[in-house]
């Protein structure tokens, strides 16, 4: 989507770090940023769901936007 | 992939070059026929093509498994050079809807890639249709269904525990390949069933999980064996890929007594799908589907499959005892294709 202009940021969980890593390299692009939540989340409460988005929705839209976020 | 000049090795002797393959990581465990250029020509030439080819792309890994590719995987699972159309046309069907192959390559549920010939092809390069239909003791079964996952392996990287996070993986990724017994079944052949002639060769290829045994050794009535199924087709562990497609493997034992009983292909599937129903709401308490249970859940009923065209009924397997097999595939949707003539 990147490529077609679409400002993206891809979640992985954490269980999946080596798999990402495996894949950005096959791409040529290892240094691809991308949010890493932790494991599991199927298996989450919606209240949990929402509390591991809080987690990780700074860096989200920093990757979006590619600015850092102001504190 | 790189191309075979790239990682050309000479070798002492054969052994070696067995051990050699193993060094470079070639294998799927088992020892590899080494991939010596003249076979790989030798299956090229066999289905008339140059080497050149792209099969199958799998472009969200930036890979594409060429016909070179392809055949020298196909040498090192064991291949004879006839057996190479079977794999070119498997990987061309695959290349029709790209995004289940990163799934089948990938997937945590661990599928793999069920191919089911039909027609003159069975018999020309002895594929088996009958005793131990999943089982080993048969080079094209067993070759041919390799040459597959050794493609997915050293093609697209799909190692476990890399690029294929299967959490428990499954046989049928070593080699998943048979054959339907057309000359005793009760029914049409599957491929004619899927609007072919009966005359042609073709391949069925499904992105699709481990076969499940059904026995039914004491109910000697048609129905009672399509309950058996039914049964095995609403259990939790299948129940939560509702509705899908299936393969439906009816053993020869099953095959007399429904025949007997005058069961046609179509009342069999509408059986299948009318009886394997389950609720939603039991779903969720197995957490086979997503929760919270919303309220209708309890009579909202689940079926096994819409479309009776989706339960794809064949006829295989060994006498002696009363088994038939369920085989439930993914969103990939199942197709048959014409096996190339050269």
């Amino acid at each position: 989507m990147e490529k077609r202009g679409v400002p993206t940021a891809a979640i992985i969980t954490h269980v999946f770090l080596n798999t990402a890593q495996a894949m950005t390299r096959m791409m040529g692009v290892p240094d691809y940023r991308y949010v890493v939540a932790q494991h599991p989340l199927s298996s989450l409460t919606d209240d949990q769901v929402k509390a591991r988005a809080a987690e990780i929705a700074d860096e989200v839209e920093s990757i979006l936007t590619g600015q850092p976020v102001a504190a | 992939m790189t191309s075979s000049a790239e990682r050309h090795v000479e070798t002492a002797d054969t052994i070696e070059a067995i051990e050699e393959c193993f060094r470079m990581g070639w294998t799927d465990g088992l020892p590899v026929v080494p991939p010596a250029d003249y076979k790989v020509r030798e299956m090229l030439s066999t289905a008339g093509l140059t080497g050149e080819e792209e099969l199958l792309n799998l472009d969200m890994r930036s890979r594409v498994i060429t016909s070179e590719n392809a055949a020298a995987n196909a040498v090192m699972a064991g291949c004879e050079a006839e057996y190479f159309p079977v794999l070119v046309t498997a990987l061309r069907t695959l290349e029709e809807e790209r995004n289940f192959v990163n799934m089948a390559a990938s997937s945590t549920s661990s599928p793999s890639i069920l191919m089911v010939l039909n027609g003159p092809i069975r018999e020309a390069l002895g594929i088996n249709s009958r005793d131990g239909l999943f089982g080993p003791g048969f080079r094209a079964n067993a070759s041919i269904g390799r040459a597959v996952r050794l493609c997915f392996m050293n093609g697209f990287d799909a190692w476990p525990g890399q690029l294929d996070r299967g959490t428990l993986g499954t046989p049928a990724k070593y080699t998943f390949c048979i054959a339907e017994n057309e000359e005793t079944s009760p029914w049409e052949p599957l491929h004619v069933s899927r609007g072919f002639d009966a005359s042609d060769s073709v391949v069925t290829v499904a992105v699709a999980y481990n076969p499940v045994s059904v026995p039914n050794s004491y109910a000697h009535n048609g129905r009672a064996i399509l309950l058996a199924i039914c049964d095995a087709l609403r259990s939790a562990a299948l129940a939560h890929r509702y509705p899908a497609q299936w393969v439906i493997v009816i053993g020869p034992e099953h095959a007399i007594t429904l025949q007997g009983d005058g069961w046609t292909r179509r009342d069999i599937q509408d059986f299948l799908i009318e009886n394997s129903g389950r609720s939603r709401a039991e779903l969720v308490r197995l957490g086979s589907k997503q929760g919270p249970e919303q309220p209708g859940d309890e009579e909202l009923i689940m079926r096994c499959a819409i479309d009776p065209n989706d339960i794809l009924i064949m006829h295989g397997g060994g006498t002696g005892g009363r088994y038939s097999a369920i085989i439930d595939t993914t969103g990939y949707r199942i197709r048959t294709r014409k096996i190339a003539a050269n």
